[in-house]
């Protein structure tokens, strides 16, 4: 063989191998430099479903979402303890269930694939043991039990209220309702089942819909409004204490006018400094409030708001509209 | 020999041909072992410690209190002996304290007049405690008032902003002309409001750079009764629930000197949360806390906590570490090359310019540890720095508080 084609074929093992150990590195060129696993970006290449997923969920925007940085909340996360969650280092760095670090990097990237996923030996923690891909995740238990998300959602005894329900013995945990399984297809089209990634909760109607059931009934000379928490596995709502479900009632007039809305009942937790008991509704369990009719009164509307935050009235965007019932009185 | 020179250049060539190779490790600088033991529960029966008065004794202080919170409704006479007989009161607290989250502004603004006069330092924690909750203006004038009584300054831009409010211009200002006489700092026969301002804001700067209050004549509290309050706030990072957290940064990043001593021993703690509490603390507290660089410095060794070590080590101006965190920047872990590039520019170490230059202009770098070091640069006068910055506000393409926080913190151009 002559120099010069020994040479063309040590050149192009070189090339295909320094090439192929850099991928195994840290993927394509222009991302971001591959030291180690770091930013769901890495994620991206192979997980685009997946990526896209988490990039539509609030998990995205724990840190960038302007709700969050009002001054009653963060304050821009001056208040620098709630980037303990909205920021946060790997869980299992500082162990699932226990308290959150922050971090300072990757702002954009909120709660993400590298938040769960990241072992403390810098490895990928799944389902799974998947050494033939090359993320090479290792199924964890950890990862996958309801302390991966306590870390950050015990913080206002979410997990804690599962724990007391029946949910726990129905077998039915946060994966369950808040990552539903969804089909994937995999690069040689084929298809698994996997998980979803977009947490639906507070945010989502859908979501909240099915966490009360809502009736509205005539009881002799009332209106009985009743709410039973059927589908959230903690209290409805849960965590912070600004979240509230209102019950509103109002009467309408043969003329057609009608009383003002009246708020008969709200679930919530008061603020720390504020006055009242905790109204949230635990899991499984349920409230009725009855309501004189008045006497010109023909017809009942009944309402069930779900508010991100107390202050907010019926047109304001944080207020979501789940039920609505009318009855006729006469 | 000649398959020799053949192979060497294919080599480079093939490290060509692959993507951006991990650099080098850096030889890092030695440093101190890290030695971590648990702390959490040392800390917990620390703070139970905190002394409280027997029954009997609760029970006279409770009477006295009754009265002194009250004077208008006793005469002249009975109330000045319950006030002086309260304030000669080693345990005065007890009942003080409480007396800060009363109903009525009137009596929580009496309680913080009469925690100012115990000359009991100790007073600092539930006055700086009650001034992030407090509303009432006349109520934080006078925890503002009693907290430089007791050799903290953390009040003082309460006074300087009520002084811009007519109705408590007069008050505020009567007790700045008082905290400027105490602190030897001359005023007019008859100061403007600006004068007094500037003079709050002077002291209050003072106040940060060293966390003492010049001439203050209260006595040191017992260290162990200080540890003990510290300890009761450290140990709020224990749990998930973030406003107690809140709280006790709010206090331990207002203690100045007080408080530092006792944030040194929670830096050796097993639990990361603990010592990253008091890791972020320190760099808050800023030079106050230069006596914790050596406490600091082994944790650089410790991948969970070496960013916020590296972040106060750049706050607390510790300039004799330097070549740690020049060592640092070229490091695996992002958040370390970040926060040490970052640290470098507040340390004003100009030395480092080259190699934060590398930094900022590595385009393979990500974006995070640019910044930082962009930021560092634009500390040290270095205009590409600033020019860097502008260009990420300007393009959209770095998270925008982020880089405004960093912005702000530029020396504005004259």
């Amino acid at each position: 063989m002559s120099l010069g084609i020994r040479i063309g074929i040590v050149v192009i093992l070189f090339a295909v191998l320094g090439s192929g150990f850099a991928w195994l590195q840290g993927g394509a060129p222009g991302a971001v430099r591959a030291t180690r696993w770091e930013s769901a970006r890495q994620c991206q290449e192979c997980h685009q479903d997946v990526y896209e997923e988490w990039r539509q969920s609030h998990h995205a925007i724990a840190f960038t979402n302007p709700e969050v940085r009002r001054p009653d909340m963060s304050d821009d996360f001056r208040k620098e303890e709630c980037m303990d969650c909205h920021l946060p280092r790997p869980l299992a760095h500082t162990g699932f269930g226990k308290r959150t670090l922050p971090r300072r990097t990757h702002f954009d990237e909120g709660v993400s694939c590298i938040t769960c996923h990241l072992a403390a030996d810098g490895g990928i923690l799944g389902r799974n043991d998947r050494p033939d891909v090359p993320c090479k995740p290792r199924a964890s238990a950890e990862f996958l039990a309801v302390d991966a998300c306590a870390s950050c959602h015990n913080q206002h005894w979410t997990t804690d209220q599962w724990r007391a329900s029946h949910y726990p013995q129905k077998g039915e945990d946060c994966a369950h309702c808040h990552m539903p399984h969804v089909e994937r297809r995999r690069a040689d089209l084929s298809t698994r089942i996997g998980r979803g990634h977009l947490w639906p909760g507070a945010h989502d109607k859908n979501m909240l819909a099915k966490a009360g059931k809502f009736t509205v009934t005539r009881q002799d000379a009332g209106v009985t409004l009743e709410l039973e928490n059927i589908g959230a596995g903690h209290n409805f709502p849960t965590e912070e204490r600004h979240r509230a479900v209102d019950m509103m009632l109002r009467f309408l007039r043969a003329d057609g006018s009608a009383t003002d809305w009246q708020l008969v009942h709200r679930c919530r937790q008061p603020y720390r400094d504020e006055p009242g008991e905790n109204t949230q509704l635990p899991a499984g369990q349920k409230v009725a409030f009855t309501v004189p009719i008045p006497a010109d009164a023909v017809r009942a509307e009944a309402r069930l708001w779900y508010r991100l935050t107390p202050f907010c009235d019926d047109q304001d965007p944080r207020s979501t509209l789940l039920e609505e019932r009318t009855i006729e009185l006469r | 020999m000649n398959q020799i020179s053949l192979v060497i250049p294919l080599l480079m060539l093939g490290a060509a041909c692959g993507k951006k190779q991990e650099p080098a490790a850096p030889v890092l600088p030695p440093l101190p072992p890290l030695q971590l033991r648990p702390l959490i529960d040392v800390l917990h029966a620390q703070a139970k410690a905190i002394a409280r008065p027997g029954e009997a004794v609760q029970r006279e202080l409770d009477e006295l209190a009754a009265i002194a919170l009250k004077p208008s409704e006793v005469d002249p006479r009975t109330a000045t002996r319950a006030e002086r007989a309260l304030l000669g009161h080693d345990h005065a607290l007890a009942v003080l304290e409480p007396a800060l989250k009363h109903a009525e502004a009137a009596v929580r603004a009496r309680a913080a007049w009469l925690i100012g006069r115990s000359g009991q330092p100790l007073g600092v924690f539930p006055l700086l405690f009650r001034l992030k909750y407090e509303n009432d203006p006349q109520a934080v004038l006078w925890l503002a008032d009693a907290l430089h009584r007791l050799g903290n300054h953390a009040g003082l831009p309460w006074i300087d902003g009520a002084m811009g409010v007519e109705a408590t211009a007069n008050d505020a200002g009567q007790i700045a002309i008082g905290i400027c006489k105490d602190c030897g700092v001359a005023v007019q026969e008859q100061p403007t409001w600006a004068q007094l301002q500037a003079a709050m804001q002077d002291l209050h700067k003072a106040w940060r750079l060293t966390g003492l209050v010049a001439r203050c004549t209260a006595t040191a509290p017992p260290a162990d009764a200080v540890a003990a309050r510290v300890a009761a706030h450290l140990v709020t990072t224990q749990g998930t629930l973030l406003r107690p957290v809140d709280e006790a940064r709010w206090v331990l990043t207002r203690g100045g000197q007080l408080m530092v001593p006792h944030l040194r021993a929670a830096l050796v703690a097993e639990e990361p949360y603990l010592r990253t509490m008091v890791l972020q603390v320190a760099a808050e507290l800023g030079k106050t806390a230069a006596a914790l660089a050596e406490p600091i410095l082994p944790l650089l060794g410790d991948p969970l906590t070496a960013p916020y070590a590296l972040r106060a080590l750049g706050e607390i101006g510790a300039t004799q570490f330097a070549e740690h965190l020049v060592a640092r920047l070229g490091v695996v872990d992002t958040e370390v090359r970040a926060a040490a590039a970052g640290a470098l520019g507040v340390l004003g170490h100009a030395a480092a310019t080259p190699q934060l230059q590398a930094l900022l202009a590595d385009e393979q770098e990500i974006l995070d540890v640019r910044v930082q070091a962009a930021f560092a640069l634009a500390l040290l006068g270095d205009a590409g720095g600033t020019a860097f910055l502008q260009e990420r506000k300007l393009k959209g393409d770095y998270h925008v508080p982020m880089l405004e926080r960093l912005l702000e913190r530029l020396p504005k151009a004259k």
